[in-house]
Order: structure tokens, then sequence, then C-alpha cells
């Protein structure tokens, strides 16, 4: 056996044996950080309540819209089709697994903002796609969709179709009354006729 | 991206397909020095009389494999960066006969080919011609050979997750069986009649 040969070989095995006893260092797949503060800079994740309401009246299947609050909350009032995935159970395996979804868009809801953002901030930082927030969250809902503004008459004609389309998703949901439409009907005025009398006698002079 | 250096930031980026191109140089010297332009010397590993390719290659291999899971473990390089090639098990078993059959029979395979061809050898030159040639049908004939090309498929797996070991300990097992199976093949070279080239 040449000397050399038994040296590298000796020097192989003892480097394998390094590798195998050394603590296997876990690098977990992670969104780059710089890239992470992009997207939290260009704020496309939001949609707005009107988007949503008419992807939901639409039954637009490639969304799946999440409530982050905790099951009490959800079990009061949410929208229609929702799934429950509270932000203290967020890292159970059934909801990663249930949120990596490589099918649907996840839309993040809560009362407001800031619970539905730290549920996207997570997930996004372990690198799943396809995540949005509802803009303004359940709060936000209630006072368009739900109790749409009537807007003022010198509002452009698009913020009229907004209206409209709102107080239709409002009937769609349930919200219970309606509110007035703007082209209010004038109650029925009746013309009455009154022959008018000649009052002061005609005057002389021009 | 030649790691540790340019993600490391040690070498700028520019310096990717130069590197490339050096290391390129140093593998063709290499093979040549080490006298792989000799297709008696490449075919010997079917007939017996010299092993040097199985040496070399799996030499290679083991060197890359730890030097990878070192550099991984001392976080000069990203495990998860690297790309791995998609397995798909029936073309990877197919090609594989072919591939042997090539060599057996011209005594070359794809890159000492290049570096017969290289030192001006004639048959060295064919069997590229060749190789060109096999491409060319191949191409031509992709939809009838589609089905074959993407049977068995399993993904980008690594050898460690499907045995279902970790790496580290595969590596050992790795390194252990190479040098046993160094140790017989010069063993086998010992008793086999030598031929003269």
């Amino acid at each position: 056996m040449n000397k050399k040969y038994v040296f590298l070989a000796g020097l192989l095995i003892l480097l394998g044996i390094g590798l195998a006893v050394l603590p296997s260092r876990q690098h977990p797949k992670e969104t780059d950080p710089a890239q992470l503060i992009n997207e939290i800079k260009d704020q496309t994740r939001f949609l707005s309540t009107d988007e949503i309401a008419r992807k939901i009246i639409e039954k637009d299947p490639s969304y799946m819209y999440v409530d982050v609050r905790e099951p009490a909350e959800f079990n009061s009032f949410t929208l229609p089709g929702a799934v429950n995935v509270p932000l203290s159970q967020l890292l159970d395996s059934a909801n990663m697994i249930l949120l990596n979804q490589k099918v649907k868009s996840v839309v993040f809801f809560s009362n407001g903002d800031i619970t539905a953002e730290k549920a996207w901030l997570l997930c996004r930082r372990m690198g799943f796609n396809h995540l949005y927030i509802m803009q303004g969250g359940l709060n936000y809902w209630i006072e368009t969709i739900m109790n749409p503004p009537v807007p003022p008459a010198t509002a452009p004609s698009q913020d009229f179709d907004t209206y409209e389309f709102r107080k239709g998703a409002c009937a769609y949901f349930g919200g219970g009354s309606a509110a007035t439409s703007v082209e209010t009907k004038s109650p029925q005025q009746k013309v009455v006729v009154k022959p008018k009398k000649n009052s002061a006698p005609a005057a002389g002079g021009c | 991206m030649i790691g540790p250096l340019i993600p490391q930031g040690i070498i700028g980026a520019e310096w990717s397909n130069v590197s490339g191109l050096v290391l390129g140089m140093g593998f063709g010297y290499v093979l040549e020095s080490s006298g792989f332009s000799s297709s008696r010397k490449l075919a010997g590993v079917f007939y017996g009389y010299d092993f040097v390719v199985l040496k070399v290659f799996f030499t290679a291999a083991i060197t890359a494999m730890v030097g990878l899971l070192y550099f991984s473990y001392l976080s000069w390089i990203d495990f998860n960066m690297i790309y791995i090639n998609p397995a798909f098990l029936t073309s990877a078993i197919i090609g594989g006969i072919i591939m042997g059959l090539g060599f057996i029979m011209g005594g070359f395979c794809p890159g000492t080919s290049f570096c017969g061809a290289a030192i001006g050898k004639i048959d060295a030159m064919i069997f590229t011609l060749g190789m060109f040639v096999g491409i060319i049908l191949f191409s031509e004939a992709f939809p009838l050979l589609e089905k074959i090309y993407y049977g068995g498929p399993m993904g980008n797996s690594l050898v460690n997750e499907v045995l279902g070991i970790s790496q580290g300990l595969f590596a050992l097992i790795l390194i252990v069986v190479a040098i046993g199976a160094f140790i017989v093949a010069t063993i086998v070279e010992k008793r086999v009649k030598k031929v003269d080239y």
C-alpha cells in the first residue's frame, strides 16, 4: 500500500467523521430581508373592501379569506366563506399547510389592519406567496359596505357608481336597512290651478 | 456564482464567467496530464486493467461533497441556493446504459473526447462529431421520446433525503465506500493482464 494513499484515505475518513458528527446548520428558507422591506413599502398587498366585496359576490374561486381574530369574534361576525386561523395558532402545522397555498390567493383580515399585517409578515417571511390584506379590516368593511356613506352632490360620477355598488353589496350581505337612494322621488305634487282674480283694477296710466 | 469567493464579496461578481473559464482550463489541464485523452486508458475501467477513471471522478465527487458540506457549515455558501438537478429515475437508467455502451465502444466520454480532439486525435474528433449527430437526432425525435425522458420523476431530491439519513452520515458512508472501491480496484488491477498503450 502506497503511503501517500494511506495518508489521503485517513484524511478523508477523518473529514467524513467530522461531517457526521458536526451538528447540522439549519438554513431555513427565508425571504431575503431587503426584498421583504421593498414589498412592505410598495403596498401591493392591500385589497380594498370594494374589490373583496366584488370577489365574494362573483364567487371568485381563486381567493381564500382568512380571519386572524380569536374564535369568539369569528363566530359573532365574519365575511361569508371565511376561514378562522387565529394569530396565536398561526404556526400550527395544519394552518401552515393551509396558508402555503399554491392554488388560491390568501386574504388576511381582522378588525383593523394590524393583526392581519402581523400574519402577512410572518407568512411572507417564510416564503409563502399570494398573500394579501383587506385594507382597513372589518371596521372599514362595515363603514363602506354595510353603511355606505352617501357621496356629496359635487362628487364625480365614479363615486356614485361605487355607492350604488356598495348599496347592492350591503343588501347581498344581509345588511338590514339599505340607505335611501340619492335620487329621492319627491312626493307627487298635485298641481292646483287657481284662477287668478284680477284684484287691482286697472289703474290709469301706462 | 463561484462560491465562496463571490457570495462573500471577496472578489466582484463580474469574475463569475472569468473564474468559470479559468476553472474549465484547469479541469482540461488536469484531465490531459492524467492521460485521459488515451481511449485505451479510459476503456480500461470496463476491462479491469486501469481504474483511473473511477479513482479520479469518485475522488472529485468526494472532494466536492466534503467541501460543500464544510462550507455550508461555516456559512460560506448557502446550501439552499445550490441548484439540484431534477431526478428522473427511468430516463437516468436508460441514458446510463446508452452512455456506457458508447463509452465502451468509443473509448471516450463527452468531456474527454474534447480533450482528445484538442490534442489532435482523429478518433476523438469523430467521437465528438458523433455526439453532435446524436444530439440532433434526439432533438428531432424528442416528441416521440418525451414520455421516456420525463419518466420516473423524483423531483429535486437529495440521496440522503431519499434514504432518510442525515447529510453528514451519508457523507461518511460515501467516503468509506469510495475508499473501499479504490482498494478493490487496486487489487483487480494487479491481477488483470496489462494492456500496452
